[in-house]
This record gives structure tokens, sequence and C-alpha cells, in this order.
């Protein structure tokens, strides 16, 4: 039996927000590692960088996609960064996925961030 | 033909006929061996064996003269179309061969993925039928054969811009 994919994750935890970057290939064989690194995560807003990506299939979209809306069922944010041109930015185009939802880079997701430092009014 | 290791030997035998150096000498010989001018693969039922296929293409298409772009292309198309085969014909029983086959012929890369099983129908809105649009968004040529023995995909693209449409 052959191992699953070669795929890495990167956390880091700061008081707002975590960002979760991923690099490798997220394919059939191990799109519920992603799951599973997610569900280390907490607080509300939850950056999945996937700038890094080798490599993404539909298994590995379904499993983002799925992702997303288990966070905003939880009252939480999945913000989503594939670049136009990486491999995760071109394949979500190709599929169709995303619907305006993918953003361009980790600034950006940072500023749909909401700051808690700040007292809410 | 001669084989590198002889030709050191000679190359080496002439340049410094036979004497003694203080300094070390480094000659190095290549030899190109001719790319596979087909890509054949079977392979089991199981999602690695997947992924394992689209390593295989991917380093094939290394030595295929194609656009980089169309490479790209067509490992993910070929990957999905592969992926389908074994979860839809074999449900990944991890027995079952999906056999996938990839050969340049007239400026066209055309690749084929078949199976002998029998389909269950992709429920809707799964990923596979979302692997399904992407092989359509891929591929300007794609053919499904639905068989009484299996299934056969056939699609192609141009190995170049402008190339055969």
């Amino acid at each position: 039996v052959t191992p699953a994919s070669a795929i890495g994750f990167e956390h880091v935890r700061r008081n707002s927000h975590e960002i979760l970057e991923v690099r490798g290939e997220l394919d059939l064989t191990n799109a519920d590692m992603l799951d599973e690194a997610l569900a280390q995560t907490s607080t509300r807003a939850v950056i999945v960088d996937l700038a890094g990506l080798g490599f993404v299939d539909s298994t590995g979209m379904r499993a983002i996609d799925q992702a997303h809306r288990r966070l905003a069922a939880a009252g939480r944010t999945l913000l989503i960064v594939a670049p136009a041109d990486s491999t995760a930015g071109w394949t979500f185009r190709i599929a169709g996925f995303g619907n305006g939802s993918v953003l361009e880079s980790l600034d950006v997701a940072l500023e749909h961030v909401p700051d808690e430092r700040e007292p809410r009014l | 033909v001669v084989e590198p290791s002889t030709l050191v030997d000679r190359l080496l035998e002439k340049l410094l006929d036979g004497e003694e150096q203080e300094d070390d000498v480094c000659v190095l010989a290549v030899a190109r061996t001719a790319p596979e001018l087909r890509f054949a693969h079977a392979f089991p039922a199981t999602p690695a064996a997947v992924a394992q296929m689209r390593r295989a293409l991917a380093a094939w298409l290394e030595d295929v003269d194609i656009d980089p772009m169309r490479r790209r292309d067509a490992i993910l198309a070929a990957s999905e179309a592969a992926a389908n085969a074994a979860e839809h014909a074999y449900s990944f029983d991890g027995i079952s061969l999906v056999r996938v086959d990839a050969w340049v012929s007239q400026g066209r890369l055309q690749i084929t993925v078949r199976d002998e099983g029998r389909w269950r129908e992709p429920k809707a809105r799964t990923d596979r039928g979302r692997g399904s649009m992407i092989i359509s968004a891929l591929m300007p040529d794609v053919a499904v054969d639905f068989q009484r023995g299996g299934t056969v995909v056939r699609m192609s693209l141009p190995v170049h811009e402008g190339g055969p449409a």
C-alpha cells in the first residue's frame, strides 16, 4: 500500500485569528488531513493559505468547500487564500469554485479579520 | 555506440597518455536515453494508486515536447478521469484495474482512461461531478464511451499553443 501524497501544515496562532498554511499536494489520498488540521483551530476567523500548494484535485476542493460551510454553520469564517497565479487559484478557476470567496493574498485575508484588540463600539 | 564508461577510459588514455598527474582530472560523459514514446500505466482502484499514476504521468510528460500549461492541464484532467474510474466503476475496491495510456499523435497529446466496471451514476453535486466538469474545462476534446464491458474516456489537447485544435 502506497502512502498518502505529501502534505504539510503550518499553524500560526494569533489573538484574533489563526493561519493554516498548506504546502504539498492536497488530493484524494489526504484531504481528510485538512479537516484534522482545521479541527485544531478555535478562533472565529481562520485563514487557510493555499498559495504554496503544488497540486489540488476535486476531492481537495470538496474538503475546502465543506470546511468553509462547517465553520460558517458554527458562526465562524474560513478565509481562503489562493492567488490567481498559484496552482490552487488556477484549479479553482477551472472548476468554477469559490464564487468570489477566494482571496488573492494573505494581506487581503487579514483585512477581513476583525481586530479584537480594538474595543467594539 | 560506445558506453559512457568506455568512452571516458579511452578519452583519459588519449589525453593523459598514461602519465601520472599531479592534479585530479575529471571527465564526464552522458548518454541520453530515448524518451518512452507511450505512457502505459495500469493501477488498482485505490486513492493512493490514482495519485501514483498522476506522478508517473507527470514524470513521463517531462520528456514530452509540450507547453507547460498544457502539461498541467493534462495531468489534472487525467487524474480526475482516473479517480472517476477508480471510484465509479470499482468503488475503490483495491483490486480491479484502471488503465491509463498517453501518446502524442499529429501534434496532440492523446490520453485514454479505461475500466472494465459498471458505472454507478455520480450523485448530483458531488466532487466527482466536479471532476467531470474540470475535465471538460481542460480538454477541448473529450469522449466518454460506455460499453458493455466497461468505460473508455478518450481526451486530447494540442501540445503547443496554436497547434491543431
